[in-house]
């Protein structure tokens, strides 16, 4: 399997030379188990002992570069990998009828959770990418938090920043998000 | 990124997690409690709680995971088969849901374990091999249970209350001696399944339950036997794909391998490893270099990991059972040795200088001093103190240790000249001594040591290592410290009194709350009150807290802060919820008798005060209010017995210098007071309090000029009460100053300075107006003011005695 995988150092290095088509190679070859993944999630396993997101994305890269970690490497890989993930998810979310976009209070009534998390998700989707443009490490907290799922001590190793500091940028992050959702008529329904 | 900038953010996020963590109720009172200091950090803090509360926990449960809906089985309340009452779901796993139920046949408490998936609601057979084990460190499985109707299997299970290992682990490593205690329960019960032909399959520290025995030894149980097998987690998928738990995986099951006993030897290795390190031996360099760390400390518990570790199943033990008794043989021997030689030694060693010391109390006696610390960020000062009172509570809980009071021990400093000043006036035969500080990687550690004061060597030492933002947790290491050199101390010693367990982070807050209180300003004690009722929020079966809580609303109230009416019903309720939570508690006991006093219930004061000395006999306090009791109820000689324990604990303290002499001038003996007096003087000059006791013994012995002129450098130096000033008042009235007298007394009438009313009775009886002092003492009945527990001893008020209203207040006072 490693011998026909492309090898990942160099797809990194084109990656951050601003290469988009590397980009869209190393997504191609994460992306099988990022889909396995991200079914699991869907069917609420995220506390499924046998796919911590953190196990997960460690194995693929260690499937693909053996065990060469660069410390920087490897937070880079995440922050790839995250961003696939909302894809993926994001997708899956659009792909579903029912939640083509309705007005937000007609949603409400019929599937009340499942509705509000699917339009909630569009939703950051949506404001993630201004975010991106004025509060890049912000909008990579959320990704890697949100949609990859890791905890508070993963996501500031992964970044490189003191656990304390990355609670603070994350906490800035959401109450970032938080009231661009309210001014668009997003109402946490639920507690 | 500076470090100021660093330190900013570790301060203000910890500040919001604590507050986030208490009740909503609770947050007000901790805010305005911790960082009154800092206005600008306080907004900030402020804002930020407010948004997350606004914010309603929005963002946080990962977005993918509320794609699919997290469905509970079953619901508090249902009835299963109709026999399996459900409770309550106690914890959500990969493998299923796990809820406390009720079993209505057997009527006993049970845990319930269902599968999760939909597609997987049929639990498979062989999850009923687990059934045969039976033995305490594997959790009991009793039977597989099937709702028809709803094609739904639940596994009923042993109910066990506690956290997991990996929790435990969370916290930073554990002792060895505690991870060899576990490890041996662990091998056991793991030995135990493997007789019965059971793998477990899935062994890890979140399968490890932490339960606590009645006896207060810690039970640790193994859970989930054979359920991973069962369900499949390791079928190899034919790629190089594999599922489990990665870490817990022996090198063969990566390649397609069945578990098997060698595997769950290799998991059993990884556990041994976690135990020590906190951390998993994830590559193998790490596990290199651990050996030579450790080598000396530990070299038998690592070459038995180490063992159990190897790559190939050949290699590791044959069986459990060698696992097990390859650690118990071992464990670190050597040094404890040296230990108990040097022990040994330093026994006969200070045996001598003990019996000459202290003929009467021939038990070890031990100071702590406060823990210097270093590198924190600010807001951390109470750990220097509330570490040493943790290790100091914790120690005097050992039957035949005597501890000495904070009050003396915090008098003296941990150099060598210190150290012998301890030896010589204290006649300590033992100090602990440590240091709480921050490394470059924000970890915190903490090292303690046991030393010998007579020469300054060090008898026991040891070093614990707490996550930085997890300071709560270093309570728990002070409790290892004070157990460690209590069984030193002592080893007939039963250890100390089991108490229920508290949350860390109450305690955390309690001590902030002591920390507050000692401060001794109107402020510091209503902050104090803020941090007990925030440690009550998060536990309100925090006994110590409920004492705490009475303590510190009776100093409010006695000190005119809080309106008596008010607090001492508030007082009375703490105490009483002390003691009801645990009837164990000293401190409770204690409480309780204070309040009992103020409300001139002599009798059921005294048998509080003599529950709670028995239960800790080092509690200086409980001691010092008990002689005051037994003064006031004119018992001299018995008063004065009390003191002299107060004395032996706090042999330099200024608190137990005062109270003798209060015994001695309730009970008349006016020389005895003074040169008691004296004494106090120099072990501190500058200190107020001897000088206006010196002035109260004068003004009672008729030395109305040498009265005034003590009550004047008494009151220049500040920091004196309303009450001295009021007796000041009477010996200047006596001294022909009338005039100055009575201003003084208007002063106090009319301005915003607290004075008791009893005190300002005997103003009025320096000023000849017995009218007056008759009616402020009844006022103080009414209000009540516990001062006028001294009614019929003070010798001020001596000219009222004939007085009915004098007599009819000594009645309704109860006073013999």
């Amino acid at each position: 399997m490693k011998s026909d995988a492309p090898d990942l150092t160099v797809l990194l290095h084109r990656i951050n030379a601003g290469d988009k088509g590397a980009e869209g190679v190393l997504y191609e070859v994460v992306a099988p188990e990022l889909r396995k993944y991200a079914r699991y999630l869907m069917r609420g396993e995220r506390a499924d002992h046998t796919l911590q997101p953190t196990e997960l994305v460690n194995r693929a890269y260690v499937r693909l570069a053996g065990r060469k970690l660069s410390l920087r490497d490897r937070g880079h890989f995440f922050a790839i990998v995250a961003r696939a993930m909302r894809r993926e998810l994001i997708d899956y979310a659009r792909a579903r009828k029912d939640v083509a976009l309705v007005p937000l209070d007609a949603l409400a009534e019929e599937h009340p959770l499942a509705n509000d998390s699917m339009e909630l998700a569009l939703l950051i989707d949506e404001l993630l990418d201004p975010m991106r443009e004025m509060r890049p490490l912000e909008c990579s907290i959320v990704e890697l938090k949100c949609f990859l799922g890791l905890t508070d001590e993963e996501t500031a190793s992964i970044l490189g920043l003191p656990l304390r500091t990355m609670q603070l940028r994350w906490h800035d992050a959401r109450l970032w998000l938080f009231e661009r959702a309210e001014a668009q008529g997003w109402q946490a329904r639920k507690v | 990124m500076t470090a100021d900038s660093v330190e900013h953010d570790e301060r203000l996020m910890s500040l919001v997690e604590h507050a986030l963590a208490l009740p909503v109720a609770a947050r007000e009172a901790f805010l305005s409690a911790s960082c009154l200091d800092d206005p600008t950090l306080e907004a900030e803090v402020r804002r930020r709680v407010r948004s997350e509360e606004r914010m309603k926990g929005f963002l946080l449960s990962p977005l993918a995971s509320l794609f699919g809906e997290s469905e509970s089985v079953f619901q508090p309340g249902d009835l299963l088969n109709e026999r399996f009452q459900v409770v309550r779901v106690v914890a959500e796993g990969g493998m299923g849901i796990v809820y406390e139920a009720w079993d209505q046949t057997l009527e006993k408490r049970v845990a319930i374990k269902c599968p999760r998936s939909e597609f997987r609601w049929r639990l498979p057979p062989e999850v009923g091999n687990a059934t045969a084990i039976a033995h305490p460190n594997v959790c009991r499985v009793f039977e597989i249970h099937t709702i028809v109707d709803r094609d739904i299997d639940f596994l009923t299970m042993e109910f066990i209350e506690g956290s997991t290992l990996a929790e435990r682990l969370r916290r930073g490593p554990l002792p060895l001696s505690e991870a060899k205690a576990l490890a041996q329960q662990i091998g056991a019960g793991l030995a135990e399944a493997h007789r019965r032909g059971v793998i477990h399959g899935d062994l890890k520290a979140k399968n490890i339950l932490l339960t606590r025995e009645q006896n207060g030894t810690v039970r640790a149980v193994i859970t989930d036997f054979g359920l991973a097998l069962a369900f499949g987690v390791h079928q190899p998928t034919g790629k190089s794909e594999v599922a489990g738990t990665p870490d817990y995986m022996a090198p063969e099951l990566f390649a397609g391998k069945s578990p098997s006993v060698a595997s769950d030897i290799y998991a059993l290795g990884v556990l041994f490893f976690e135990m020590v390190h906190a951390d998993r031996p994830r590559e193998s360099e790490a596990l290199d270099e651990s050996w030579t760390r450790w080598l000396t400390r530990r070299r038998r518990w690592d070459s038995v990991t180490a063992k159990c570790l190897s790559r190939d199943p050949a290699a590791r033990y044959a069986n459990v059972d060698n696992v097990v008794a390859a650690i118990t043989w071992s464990g670190a021997r050597p040094l404890l040795m040296v230990l108990i030689a040097s022990v040994a030694a330093g026994a006969t060693l200070w045996g001598t200088e003990l019996v000459r010391r202290h003929a009467d109390l021939a038990v070890p006696s031990v100071a702590v001093l406060p823990f210097g610390v270093e590198g924190m960020p600010p807001g951390n000062e109470y750990l220097s103190e509330g570490l040493a009172d943790e290790v100091m509570d914790t120690l005097a809980q050992f039957p035949g240790i005597r501890v000495f009071a904070r009050t003396s021990s915090f008098h003296f400093s941990n150099t060598s000249d210190g150290l012998r000043a301890i030896a010589r006036q204290l006649g300590a035969v033992a100090v602990v001594s440590g240091q709480v500080r921050r490394t470059d990687n924000g970890r915190v550690r903490i090292s303690a040591a046991l030393i010998n004061p007579f020469n300054a060597t060090q008898l026991w030492g040891a070093e614990y290592s707490v996550e930085g933002d997890d300071l709560p947790r270093t309570e728990e290491v002070a409790r290892q410290i004070a157990d460690q050199v209590g069984t030193r101390l002592n080893s007939r010693s039963a250890g100390p009194i089991q108490h229920p367990h508290v949350k860390t982070q109450a305690l955390e807050l309690l001590l902030r709350g002591q920390y507050q209180r000692r401060l001794y300003t109107p402020e510091s004690r209503q902050k104090a009150i803020g941090f007990f009722e925030a440690a009550l929020a998060v536990d309100p079966q925090f006994a110590l807290a409920h004492a705490e809580l009475a303590n510190t609303y009776r100093l409010l109230a006695g000190g005119g802060i809080l309106n008596p009416q008010d607090a001492m019903p508030k007082a009375e309720a703490a105490a009483r919820r002390a003691l009801a939570v645990d009837a164990n508690l000293a401190e409770g006991h204690a409480a309780m008798a204070d309040v009992l006093k103020d409300k001139w219930d002599w009798k059921g004061a005294e048998a509080e005060y003599r529950a709670a000395l028995s239960l800790n006999p080092n509690l200086v306090d409980a001691h010092m209010q008990y002689a005051i009791l037994l003064s006031v109820t004119g018992r001299y000689e018995a008063a004065l017995s009390e003191v002299q324990k107060v004395r032996a604990l706090d042999p330099v303290g200024l608190p137990g210098a005062i109270h003798a002499a209060s015994v001695h001038y309730n009970g008349r003996r006016f020389s005895a007071a003074l040169q008691e007096l004296q004494r106090a003087r120099t072990l501190d000059p500058s200190a107020p309090t001897p000088r206006m006791w010196t002035a109260m013994v004068f003004s009672a012995t008729g030395r109305f000029g040498e009265a005034v002129n003590e009550y004047r450098q008494a009151i220049a130096s500040g920091d004196v009460t309303g009450a001295t000033r009021a007796f000041y008042a009477y010996a200047l009235a006596k001294s022909g100053a009338r005039a100055e007298a009575q201003q003084i007394v208007q002063q106090l009438e009319t301005g915003g300075e607290f004075v008791p009313l009893t005190a300002l009775a005997a103003a009025y009886i320096g000023l000849d107006q017995p009218d007056e002092a008759i009616a402020r003492l009844q006022q103080a009945y009414v209000k009540p003011d516990p001062i006028l527990q001294y009614l019929k001893v003070e010798a001020h008020f001596d000219a009222l005695r004939d007085r009915p209203e004098y007599l009819a207040l000594v009645k309704k006072l109860q006073l013999p």
